[in-house]
């Protein structure tokens, strides 16, 4: 049997490694939900399980989102990843070629060069010698690059980078010396017993004299084991836990069982886990502006993992969703965010909707929902319903009087349960108009009532109404001069994908000038409704920083589709004129009469004295 | 004394400018006065009659023009583009290329009226019967008619206090100290001018601090019997008919209450100018977190700043009623009064 001692750090690490995995995945796994745990059974021998395979290659080996931010950055994860395994398998298939048998303990692939250590005459092996050192030197140029960007990591396309745990950073240090210690261990191997190719046989060389002796030949057989088994151990209490558990990420997700449940359950706890604390993300919070440092998803996920969460890291969070479009893991940071933040303690009081009367004496074709943000943006609500009438639309203002929220500020701040009565009460009141369409000028609204209502009726924005009167021909509109800029509300954009009909209405109206972050990367205007964390003076900070980021130089006019961003806009006091697109459609229906009222800007100059 | 003679600019022409103008004449110094409007007065120009003793606003205002004779220049009209400084003297620029130098500069600019369209849920230019306390004293000095825009006469009249006062949410969270008993002078004016209407006050907590401030407030319940609502509002909506649906919470009650009314008036709140900014920008004057100057000593020495030779006076360093503006102009005079004097005798000693 070939064995020595030192294969046991190796071997004791691997077994504690698997037993801790398979306990915990076990555990998540029982705490899916029928349909997610469905979804997989379902799945699982279909295409899907190949396409997740796929991804895992592309994604956990290749690191191809990385390399999209950056490629150095990319590189150097795909020279440890794929390394790392090409060693192993290349290690697995060159044992076989020697043994003839794939029943080996594992440890003899990993420490190969020591249980062979002669030379064969075999050509192959020369050529096996080539490729591992190969390999091992890539290895190494993505351990150089990895210590190298500790302190230059502006060269890797990155301002900020995750401030670690100690685990993290015996893990760290341990993960840095693995290869390190397999160079030398093979080196030496090669200046006692020869063989090996350029790398190994080349440092082999140079050590011969000195270093290569029968005490340093097991010493470095040991170290390199101890490396490896310390890692093994580290793993699941450290960061590294992405490493096996993003695999597992990956296949639910290509299995379709990551839907959210509005809880804490597997799927939460596998997102969470997959978080590498890469800090790709961070530079995308806008909160650091405010040096708001340590609530940043990965700290938010850390803290998790770590059971030590805070009201702060829990709660400080805009929820615009810019970290989740940024992160190379696709992890769900709103979704997972929402679940932490669900809180069924607190209590609250829904007395007032027995009152509401949910029926209708009419029988309306298109409900329009303002929204309570609307009603504190009255321009808004007006111009929709000026619009209606020149459309000559038989519509109905369902929230007028007794308005009742849709719950989407409930369910952002963790009270999804709570607000249950209130979306229950909205939706009898949309079944009983008999309405096809139902129109609202809040994406925020617009959000939950799409995603989260089931209703059977159709859902739009405002924006996707307008461009569908306008295509429809039932609005006689005329295009101006006017240079306009156009900002994506996140819950309309990012967190609805709503980009495109936004851009249609006002392209017909105006002239459009786009900010260079717009889209999926657009800037919150600071004002979200899921941050109770945040002061006043705060929030108008956000707000004038995004909006000299967003408004070119020769545009004295944002239109944006949001009555939350019009009015913390509108608050900053700069002289810029703040426009929901209703408001330019509706200006524009009644020939520029109302403008007045709310272009309060006509020209660009600096305020005269 | 009289020898003296030194030139000073003061930048406004409302009652801090105008009073400082003319102490400062008496005191021996040649003054120029530069107004951005076409006369002087400033806001009390618009005004109808003054809190607590309704005296006539165009009264006082007459009698301080009255004084703006012999050295004092006073001209209208005026754009400044620029202030500059050159050893002891300090260039004013404006109206394309126009200058004017002087041994000291007083900047009394006052304050401006909160934009009201900001609070854009009390609907200030969107729904037709929402004014300003501003234009509630166009129609009470005849330039506007008191009516709704139909030219009805108002029925209910509900007035909202703290409009861009205390509002962080607006980005002014100072107490503007003077629209509590502006609004209770202005709703004892409607109440004389229309008995039967009614009139309502939603206020948060009434800061009668002034001398007898809280007779007024006391008369304008006992006597007009003007009702008192303790509670903000928190929207507006506009009927069919054009009245307006205020919606608020009644916080004495404890209860939230919906009320109509024909007009509604908006106790506009005291924000800085774009000259503060501007001075505060590119000329280095303290600007306080409210945006007004801070004056380099708010106990001791309320006129001068940290830039020598510029002085401050009036509401451009915060709220003030006409009494105390008038006080804080003749302050500044002699603050200036002094520099000036100090400044001579260096120059002698040179």
């Amino acid at each position: 049997m070939k064995f020595n001692l030192f294969v046991l750090p190796f071997t004791i690490g691997l077994l504690v490694l698997f037993s801790i995995l398979t306990a915990k995945y076990i555990r998540w796994f029982l705490s899916l939900s029928t349909d997610q745990r469905d979804a997989v059974i379902k799945n699982f021998f279909t295409l899907k399980t190949l396409s997740g395979l796929r991804e895992i290659f592309l994604e956990s080996l290749l690191h191809r989102n990385i390399s999209r931010k950056n490629r150095l950055l990319g590189y150097m994860h795909m020279s440890l990843a794929f390394g790392w395994f090409l060693l192993i398998i290349v290690g697995h298939f060159e044992s076989y070629s020697y043994f003839k048998t794939a029943l080996e303990p594992p440890y003899i692939p990993i420490f190969l060069r020591y249980f062979q250590q002669d030379s064969l005459a075999d050509p192959l092996q020369v050529i096996y010698w080539f490729v591992m050192d190969l390999i091992l030197l890539f290895v190494l140029s993505g351990v150089a690059l990895a210590w190298y960007k500790r302190h230059n990591r502006k060269h890797f396309g990155m301002k900020k980078t995750t401030r670690h745990l100690p685990a993290d950073r015996i893990a760290l240090s341990v993960l840095w010396f693995i290869f390190p210690l397999r160079l030398l261990a093979e080196s030496i191997t090669s200046a006692i017993y020869g063989g090996g190719s350029f790398l190994t046989s080349g440092l082999g060389s140079l050590l011969e004299n000195n270093i290569a002796s029968d005490l340093s030949f097991i010493a470095s057989w040991w170290a390199y084991s101890i490396s490896l088994g310390l890692f093994f151990v580290f793993l699941p209490f450290s960061r590294y836990m992405h490493i096996p558990t993003e695999l597992v990420l990956i296949m639910l997700r290509n299995w379709g069982a990551t839907k959210y449940t509005g809880k804490i359950d597997g799927i939460t706890q596998f997102e969470v886990h997959s978080c590498s604390s890469c800090g790709i993300c961070l530079d995308s919070c806008q909160l650091l502006e405010l040096g708001h440092a340590n609530i940043q998803s990965p700290y938010l996920f850390r803290n998790f993992r770590g059971n030590k969460l805070s009201d702060t890291v829990v709660q400080n969070c805009l929820m615009c969703g810019r970290c989740e479009t940024t992160c190379v893991v696709g992890i769900k940071t709103n979704s997972v965010r929402r679940a932490i933040r669900q809180n069924s303690d607190v209590e609250v009081n829904h007395d007032y909707l027995r009152h509401v009367d949910t029926s209708f004496n009419s029988s309306p074709d298109v409900l329009y929902f303002a929204g309570c943000m609307t009603h504190l943006t009255p321009g808004i609500k007006k111009s929709m319903q000026a619009i209606f009438k020149a459309a000559k639309i038989n519509y109905a203002l369902v929230d007028e009087d007794q308005n009742i929220c849709c719950g989407r500020p409930m369910m952002l701040s963790g009270l999804a349960e709570q607000s249950l009565a209130m979306v229950n009460k909205n939706k009898e009141l949309f079944e009983n108009s008999g309405a096809q369409t139902l129109v609202t000028s809040c994406p925020i609204c617009y959000k939950v009532f799409r995603d989260e209502y089931n209703l059977n009726i159709e859902v739009l924005h405002h924006t996707q109404y307008i461009d569908r009167l306008m295509k429809e021909g039932k609005l006689a509109l005329a295009k101006s001069e006017e240079q306009v800029v156009y900002h994506d509300p996140c819950e309309l954009g990012r967190n609805s994908g709503v980009y495109d009909e936004p851009r249609r209405v006002i392209a017909a109206l105006a002239n459009l000038s786009e900010s260079p972050a717009n889209r999926e990367k657009a800037w919150c205007c600071g004002g979200s409704i899921a941050n109770a964390m945040l002061t006043s003076l705060e929030k108008k900070e956000l707000a004038i920083s995004a909006l000299g980021k967003i408004v070119p130089k020769n545009t004295m006019t944002l239109v944006t589709a949001c009555p939350l961003c019009k009015k913390t806009f509108a608050s900053t006091g700069k002289h810029i004129n703040i426009v929901d697109i209703a408001e330019l459609v509706a200006v524009n229906l009644s020939a520029g009469k109302d403008k007045r009222r709310i272009w309060m800007f006509e020209k660009i100059e600096s305020a005269s004295i | 004394m009289r020898a003296l003679k030194k030139e000073v600019v003061i930048i406004g022409g409302g009652p801090a400018g105008l009073e400082a103008a003319d102490s400062l004449n008496k005191l021996g110094h040649a003054v120029t006065i530069l107004e951005k409007e076409g006369k002087p007065g400033g806001k009390l120009s618009n005004w109808h009659k003054l809190f607590p003793d309704n005296v006539s606003a165009d009264g006082i205002l007459k009698q301080m023009v009255h004084k703006i004779s012999g050295d004092i220049q006073l001209i209208t009209n005026v754009k400044i583009t620029k202030i500059s400084r050159e050893g002891t003297k300090h260039s004013v620029w404006f109206n394309e290329g126009k200058c004017i130098q002087a041994e000291a500069v007083l900047v009394a600019v006052g304050f401006d009226l909160f934009n009201a369209s900001l609070k854009e849920e009390y609907g200030y230019g969107i729904y037709d019967n929402v004014i300003t306390s501003a234009e509630l004293e166009s129609m009470f000095t005849g330039q506007k008619s008191l009516a709704t825009v139909t030219g009805k006469t108002p029925e209910r009249i509900a007035f909202i206090h703290c409009v861009g006062s205390r509002d962080e949410k607006v980005g002014f969270r100072h107490c503007s100290s003077m629209c509590c008993v502006t609004g209770v002078k202005q709703a004892i004016e409607i109440k004389k001018r229309l008995p039967a209407a009614e009139v309502m006050m939603f206020y948060m907590d009434l800061r009668m601090h002034g001398r007898f401030y809280e007779d007024l407030y006391l008369e304008a319940q006992e006597k007009h019997h003007i009702q008192f609502i303790r509670g903000r509002l928190s929207e507006s909506s506009e009927n069919p008919d054009g009245s307006l649906l205020l919606k608020a919470d009644d916080t004495l009650a404890g209860s939230p209450i919906k009320v109509k009314a024909d007009l509604m008036v908006l106790l506009l709140g005291f924000v800085p100018t774009d000259f503060h900014r501007k001075m505060g920008e590119e000329f280095g004057v303290e600007i306080g977190s409210d945006g007004f100057f801070s004056p380099c000593d708010a106990h001791l020495d309320t006129n001068s700043v940290k830039t020598n030779g510029i002085f401050v006076a009036g509401a451009c360093t915060g709220a003030k009623s006409l009494e105390y503006t008038l006080a804080d102009a003749r302050s500044a005079s002699l603050k200036i009064h002094e520099f000036l004097l100090q400044t001579t005798s260096a120059n002698i000693l040179n």
